[in-house]
C-alpha cells in the first residue's frame, strides 16, 4: 500500500543489494522457469498465437479453404466489407449491445454488491453470494435453451411475468425490436454474478476504520457513497468495465443459441441480432468466406483494443490507485 | 465538550462477554487512559463511546443527553484510529475538511477552521498533498487534526502512537497531552503501554478480562494497586508478588512464603497488631516494587535472602534479576557497582513499602481508618 511505497529508497543503496549469481545458477533457474511455463505455452502457441498470426496473413489474401493458390489482394478485403450494409449493421448492433449492457450490468452489480455487503448481512451473506454467482458458472449454451423456452411468447415465463404485472405480453426473441433487448436479459443474468464478486471484493478492500472514520466524521448514506465508496471502488469498476465491454463485445454463444441454434437462422429476425462476432462466425463458417472473416475479426480486434485504450485513458485521470 | 458517562454498560458478541457492566465517569475536559492488554475490551470500550457499537445493555449519557441509540454519524466525537484511517483518495485539506462540510458550513469558514488547526499541527504546508506522500508521524497528525478541527464534544484515541517508532512515540505523546492543554476537549485515549497511560492521563481506567480493575490518578494507580493484576501491571519490571501465609512467631506474627516456608519473616509491631485483630491467618500475597528493596540493611524491614543471576545495566540504573530459593525476583539499583552474580546477598524492604493481597488477590488496605477497615 501507499506506507510501503512513501518509504524512503535511496538509490546508491539499492544497486549493490542485487544479488550475485553465478551464470550456473542463473540458467538453472531460466531452465527451470521456461519448462514450468512451456505445456501452456505450448497450448496458447497452437491454439492462439498460431491461428491469431495466421489470421493476419489471410486477411489480406484472397485465401480459399479449397485451394492452394492464394493471392495477395491488399486491403480489398476491408473494402468489400465497406461497402457491405450487413457489416454495418452488425457493428450497429453491437455498439447498442455494448452501451446498454455494459453500464446496466456494472451498476446492478454495484447495488447487488452494496445490498451483499458483509456486515449488513452476517450470516446470509454467504449464502446470498453464492446464488448470485451461480449462473455464470452454468454453460451458456445450456442455459440459453432454457431461456429460450422462458422468452417463449405462448407459454413462456418472461410474457407470465409481465402479464402478471398487467403489461402487455412481448414477441421477445421473434421481435425485431426485443430480439436484441432478450440476449441482453440473459446475458444480465448470466454475468452480472461475476461482476458482484468483483465489486464486493472492492469493498471488502476498503479498511473498516476508513470507513468508521467516515461514520464519525458524519457521513452516511449518499454522501458516505459518493465520498468513500465511490473513489475507493475505482480501481475495481475501471477492471469490471473493461472486462464487460471485452466479453460483451465478443458475445457469441448466446446470440447463435437464443436466435437460431443449430436449425439455423441466427441473427434474425431480419438481421437485428446479427452482432460483430455472429457475423463474423457466419461468414467463416457458413458462407466459407475466410478472407471476409479474417479482416473483420481485426476490425473487431482494433475496436476492442482502441475502447479499452480509451478507458484506460479516464481511468488515468479520473482513478485513484492506492 | 462533554462529559461522559457510563451507567451499566456491558457488551456481548453472540454468547462472548467483552465487556462487564460498566460504571464510569468523565469528567468535561479530563484526559482519561484506558489501559489494559489486547483483548481486555478496552477498545470496545471506546467503540461503545463513539457509537462503532451499540451496547448490549445500559446507557451512555454526554453531559446529562442519552447517545447510546444515537448512530456514530450525529455523535460527533473526533476518533483517531491505530493506523491512522485517513482517506487516501483525498488531498490532506480534503481529510480535514471533511467532517466540516456533513456540518454544511461555508466554505470559507471551513477553510479558515482547517488552515488554523494545520498551523497548530505543524502540517499547513502539507495541505496539498496526499497521504500517500506523508510519513508516518505526519499522518498521525493528519489523523489528528481531521479529528479536532470539528471541534467535537469528545476526543477518541485508539492506541494512536502504537505504529511509530519510539523516538516519535515519546515526541508525540507530549504534544497529545499539549494539545489536549490547549483544547481541553474531554480526551478518552486507549492504550496497552503502561507508560503511555502513566505519563498522559488525569486518570486512569486499568481494564482486564472485559472489566475495569481500578480507576484512579496514575499515583494512586501506581502506589496503591487495587489488585495483583494492577500491581504487576504497571511498573518496570513488575512488582514482586511472593504467595505466602502468616505464622505465629514467638510471641509476634510472621510471614511465610509457600515457596521457602522454613523462612520466617517477623512482622512488626502495628501490622501484627492488624493481623491478630482480622485474623489474618489465610493465604495472601505479599509485594514490593522492585525499586524499593536496598542491597544495604535497613531499619523495620523485610530481609529477604536473594541470589542474582543476571545484572542488566541500563547507564543510570541497574536491573538485577534474580531468585529467592526457586521464587524469581527483580530488583533496581542506582547503585555505582551492581553486584557480583551468583552470590547469596540481603534484600531490605521497608516495611511500608510492601503491598498486601488477599487471597482474592485485592489489596489490604492499612490506611483505611480503624472500623472500616476491612480486606477491599
Amino acid at each position: 500500500m501507499a506506507q510501503a511505497r512513501s518509504l524512503p529508497q535511496s538509490p546508491a543503496h539499492r544497486s549493490p543489494a542485487l544479488p550475485v549469481e553465478s551464470w550456473r545458477t542463473r540458467i538453472k533457474t531460466s531452465v527451470l522457469g521456461y519448462g514450468l511455463i512451456l505445456p501452456s505455452l505450448l497450448v496458447f502457441l497452437t491454439f492462439f498465437y498460431g491461428p491469431a498470426i495466421f489470421l493476419g496473413y489471410i486477411a489480406f489474401f484472397h485465401w480459399n479453404i479449397f485451394s492452394a493458390n492464394s493471392k495477395f489482394v491488399g486491403f480489398a478485403n476491408f473494402i468489400t466489407l465497406f461497402h457491405q450494409p450487413i457489416f454495418w449493421q452488425s457493428l450497429l448492433n453491437t455498439a447498442y449491445y455494448v452501451v446498454v449492457l455494459v453500464p446496466v450490468t456494472a451498476l446492478l452489480a454495484l447495488a447487488l454488491a452494496l445490498l451483499l455487503r458483509e456486515g449488513l448481512n452476517r450470516g446470509r451473506g454467504a449464502i446470498s453470494r453464492a446464488f448470485i454467482f451461480l449462473p455464470h458458472v452454468t454453460p451458456v449454451v445450456a442455459t440459453s435453451i432454457i431461456w429460450v423456452w422462458i422468452f417463449n411468447p405462448q407459454f413462456g415465463l418472461a410474457n407470465t411475468v409481465l402479464h402478471f404485472v398487467h403489461l402487455p405480453s412481448l414477441n421477445w426473441l421473434e421481435s425485431v425490436h426485443w430480439a436484441l433487448p432478450s440476449v441482453m436479459i440473459y446475458t444480465l443474468w448470466h454475468s452480472v454474478g461475476l461482476y458482484t464478486v468483483l465489486f464486493l471484493a472492492g469493498l471488502a478492500s476498503i479498511p473498516r476504520s476508513v470507513i468508521e472514520a467516515a461514520t464519525t466524521d458524519g457521513a452516511k448514506g449518499w454522501r458516505m457513497f459518493k465520498r468513500i465508496f465511490w473513489p475507493m471502488l475505482g480501481p475495481i469498476t475501471f477492471f469490471v468495465i473493461v472486462l464487460a465491454s471485452i466479453n460483451t463485445m465478443q458475445t457469441f454463444s448466446q446470440i447463435y443459441t437464443l436466435t437460431g441454434g443449430p436449425h439455423g437462422g441466427a441473427g434474425g429476425p431480419a438481421f437485428s441480432t446479427t452482432t460483430d462476432s455472429l457475423l463474423i462466425y457466419q461468414t467463416a463458417f457458413l458462407y466459407l468466406h475466410f478472407s471476409l472473416a479474417s479482416a473483420m475479426s481485426i476490425i473487431l480486434f482494433l475496436l476492442i483494443l482502441i475502447l479499452t485504450l480509451v478507458q484506460k485513458w479516464v481511468a488515468d485521470r479520473y482513478v485513484f490507485y492506492r | 465538550m462533554a462529559s461522559i458517562q457510563l451507567n451499566n454498560v456491558s457488551k456481548t458478541f453472540g454468547s462472548q462477554r467483552v465487556l462487564a457492566p460498566t460504571q464510569l465517569e468523565i469528567q468535561n475536559g479530563e484526559f482519561f487512559t484506558v489501559v489494559g492488554p489486547s483483548g481486555s475490551g478496552k477498545s470496545t470500550l471506546l467503540r461503545l463511546i463513539a457509537g462503532l457499537e451499540v451496547p448490549s445493555a445500559g446507557e451512555i449519557l454526554f453531559d446529562d443527553e442519552r447517545v447510546d441509540h444515537k448512530p456514530a454519524y450525529s455523535r460527533n466525537v473526533g476518533m483517531v484510529f491505530q493506523n491512522y484511517a485517513i482517506y487516501p483518495h483525498m488531498t490532506i485539506h480534503q481529510n480535514m475538511s471533511f467532517g466540516l462540510e456533513s456540518q454544511k458550513l461555508p466554505k470559507t469558514q471551513i477553510h479558515q477552521k482547517v488552515k488554523e488547526i494545520a498551523q497548530i499541527l505543524e502540517i499547513d504546508h502539507l495541505l496539498t498533498k496526499r497521504p500517500g506522500q506523508l510519513s508516518g508521524g505526519q499522518k498521525q497528525r493528519v489523523a489528528l487534526g481531521r479529528a479536532l478541527v470539528r471541534n467535537p464534544r469528545v476526543f477518541l484515541m485508539d492506541e494512536p502512537l502504537s505504529n511509530l517508532d519510539t523516538q516519535l512515540r515519546e515526541r508525540m505523546r507530549k504534544e497529545i497531552r499539549l494539545l489536549h492543554e490547549t483544547f481541553h476537549v474531554t480526551t478518552v485515549y486507549v492504550t496497552h503501554d503502561q507508560t503511555e497511560a502513566m505519563t498522559m492521563a488525569d486518570r486512569i481506567g486499568v481494564v482486564n478480562g472485559g472489566e475495569i480493575q481500578q480507576i484512579g490518578t496514575p499515583e494512586d494507580i501506581y502506589q496503591h494497586p487495587a489488585n495483583i493484576f494492577v500491581a504487576t501491571f504497571f511498573g518496570s519490571p513488575a512488582m514482586n508478588i511472593i504467595p505466602g501465609r502468616i505464622v505465629p512467631f514467638k510471641e509476634t506474627l510472621a510471614f511465610a512464603a509457600d515457596h521457602d516456608p522454613g523462612k520466617l519473616s517477623p512482622l512488626p509491631a502495628d501490622l501484627a497488631a492488624y493481623c491478630r485483630d482480622h485474623g489474618l491467618q489465610r493465604p495472601l500475597s505479599l509485594g514490593f516494587r522492585p525499586e524499593t528493596a536496598s542491597l544495604q540493611p535497613n531499619g523495620a524491614s523485610w530481609d529477604i535472602p536473594f541470589t542474582p543471576t543476571s545484572i542488566e545495566s541500563l547507564g543510570s540504573h541497574y536491573q538485577i534479576h534474580g531468585q529467592w530459593a526457586t521464587h524469581p525476583i527483580s530488583v533496581t539499583t542506582t547503585a555505582r557497582t551492581g553486584p557480583q552474580r551468583h552470590k547469596l546477598l540481603n534484600l531490605s524492604v521497608p516495611w511500608t513499602d510492601v503491598h498486601w493481597f488477599n487471597e482474592d488477590s485485592c489489596l489490604i488496605d492499612f490506611t483505611a481508618p480503624v472500623g472500616v477497615r476491612q480486606e477491599a
